[in-house]
């Protein structure tokens, strides 16, 4: 029922129920017992009648005044010999009492407008710091965005060799992290179309997938329960540019390998088992339209051009192949 | 009554404000969605010409990768690598080649070339080949000989023609990039570069295995 935003509903019920209108000053100058709905009536009838000898100032003013002490002050004014109605009109408000010259002053701002104007524009700021913050979040990088995930070890930042790419190497291959994140790899890569591989793969074919921007998925079978591995399979299986494998002498129960990020977790529900998959997956490629198909399905963990029945010499001429 | 007026007047100016504040808004948004369009590579320019001739240039990569894929002795260990090798070429290069084609239709530009080949390049006449080929293509002739080649000749004719296909894209490559500092270009140009070079590289290396010469 309050006629005016803000300040009106702070006034005493009595201005409320009378006031069905702009011109409830007109109202309350007449009210000398206003809390009961005959009153309230006869107050009406009273309001009406005086509301067209008001000059249209008058009213115009009360409909402006949104604060209560505004409005306090404009019926003051407007009532010097009704003293009796202060009281009950005004009773939750100090000073109602005090019967005073009705002078007009100055009316003060006209809060409505202003407050429209201020939650447009607040509504406005938002919109368009929404629309920057999400041109600034597109606008950052795999590494930007895997940084803020606990945990991860970004191998971008800190070992920019490690990183470089495009290093093909054939044979056995060491890295210093276990499982690697990067760095030379076999010529072919591992098939990373959402493979679930039942048995250790090797880890120079891995890499070469983590390069086409897979992330490889590695668990410790002796850490994480049959349930475990089910939860995890789901996360992986038929996810093209994902793939996974166990892993008996990983230091943790699982780790997920982007190209150049790692994180290590011991809960098959960490929440950031899917944070990482979801800001590294095909996003992490160092190779952009490099695919995931055709690649190497077996597992093992030699790298399988060892596995071939070639002369030794060719061996050894593809094993210097280098980039 | 002159309070009426008064506040006509507030509405007015709120009104105008507002509308002022609409108008920005609006002009903003245009200018947004126009700056592409405005700063977008022209016709004749080095980005369209090296995303049209680039193009064109990966499509006989992709033919000669498919002819490889299916010719080559995949039973080898380096016949094996090629194989696989040839499927990563085909699948990327024809994924560039897609990207490209992308470019030029946000640029509003024909996919084909209307200017000669290589015009995009300050002297690109004398990068062609004597007979107007970009450079590193192979000619009619040797693809023929590719498409007719079975096992360890067509592993080693693949080895030949692809590793003269990558000079002469990475000779384009390089002109690209020192025409050009479009971001979406460079970045391609740059990922092209590692990977034709790597592949180079791997290349030479294979054929040294085949027992086969460059040519």
């Amino acid at each position: 029922m309050s006629t005016q935003s803000g300040g009106g509903s702070r006034r005493p019920s009595a201005t409320k129920a009378v006031a069905g209108g702009k011109p409830n000053l007109a109202k309350d100058t007449d009210t000398s017992e206003s809390e009961t709905p005959a009153k309230k009536t006869a107050a009406s009838k009273k309001a009406t009648a005086s509301k067209k000898a008001a000059p249209a100032s008058k009213s115009t003013t009360a409909g402006k005044s949104t604060t209560a002490s505004k409005s306090a002050a404009a019926a003051k004014r407007t009532t010097p010999a009704k003293k009796g109605a202060r009281p009950a009109t005004k009773s939750g408000l100090t000073g109602g009492r005090k019967p005073i010259t009705p002078v007009r002053v100055s009316q003060g701002r006209n809060w409505g407008p202003v407050v429209l104007f201020a939650v447009t524009i607040l509504v406005a700021v938002g919109i368009i710091g929404f629309a920057g913050y999400k041109v600034w979040d597109s606008g950052l990088t795999v590494s930007d965005r895997v940084g803020r995930i606990d945990g991860v070890s970004n191998f971008r930042k800190t070992d920019k060799a490690l990183v470089k790419g495009q290093q093909h190497k054939a044979g056995p291959l060491t890295y210093a992290q276990n499982p690697p994140v990067a760095g030379p790899h076999n010529p072919d890569w591992m098939n990373c179309m959402g493979d679930v591989y039942d048995a250790p793969i090797a880890k120079e074919h891995a890499v070469h997938a983590l390069e086409h921007g897979a992330v490889w998925l590695v668990y410790n079978p002796s850490k994480v329960d049959a349930a475990g591995v089910e939860k995890l399979k789901a996360k992986i299986s038929g996810k093209e540019y994902s793939f996974m494998s166990p892993m008996p002498d990983l230091d943790s129960a699982v780790s997920l390998q982007a190209w150049g990020f790692q994180l290590k977790v011991n809960d098959v529900n960490d929440k950031r088992i899917d944070e990482f998959i979801k800001v590294t997956r095909k996003n992490a490629t160092v190779e952009a339209g490099a695919v995931c198909s055709g690649g190497i399905t077996e597992t093992g963990t030699t790298p399988r051009d060892l596995q071939s029945d070639q002369p030794a010499g060719q061996q050894g001429g593809n094993g210097t192949t280098g980039g | 009554m002159p309070s009426f007026g008064f506040l006509d007047n507030r509405r007015a100016r709120l009104f105008g404000a507002a509308l002022v504040a609409v108008l920005l808004l609006v002009a903003a948004y245009a200018a947004g969605y126009a700056t592409p369009h405005i700063t977008a590579p022209g016709d004749d320019s080095p980005e369209a010409g090296f995303a049209r001739d680039m193009t064109y240039h990966h499509s006989q990569a992709v033919r000669m990768s498919f002819l490889e894929y299916d010719r080559g002795d995949a039973t080898s260990t380096t016949g094996a690598t090629l194989h696989r090798m040839a499927y990563d070429m085909a699948t990327s290069q024809q994924y560039q080649s897609g990207v490209m084609e992308t470019w030029l239709a946000d640029w509003g530009l024909e996919a084909l070339s209307t200017h000669g080949t290589m015009s995009w390049v300050p002297g690109g006449k004398s990068m062609l080949q004597s007979d107007g080929r970009m450079p590193g293509l192979a000619s009619d002739d040797e693809m023929k000989r590719l498409e007719t080649a079975n096992g360890k000749d067509a592993d080693i004719l693949f080895c030949q023609l692809m590793i003269r296909h990558h000079l002469g894209g990475l000779h384009m490559i390089r002109a690209i990039l020192d025409l050009t500092d479009r971001a979406e270009v460079v970045e391609m140009a740059e990922n092209m570069q590692r990977s034709q070079q790597g592949e180079v590289d791997q290349l030479r290396l294979l054929l040294k295995d085949l027992g086969g010469d460059p040519v």
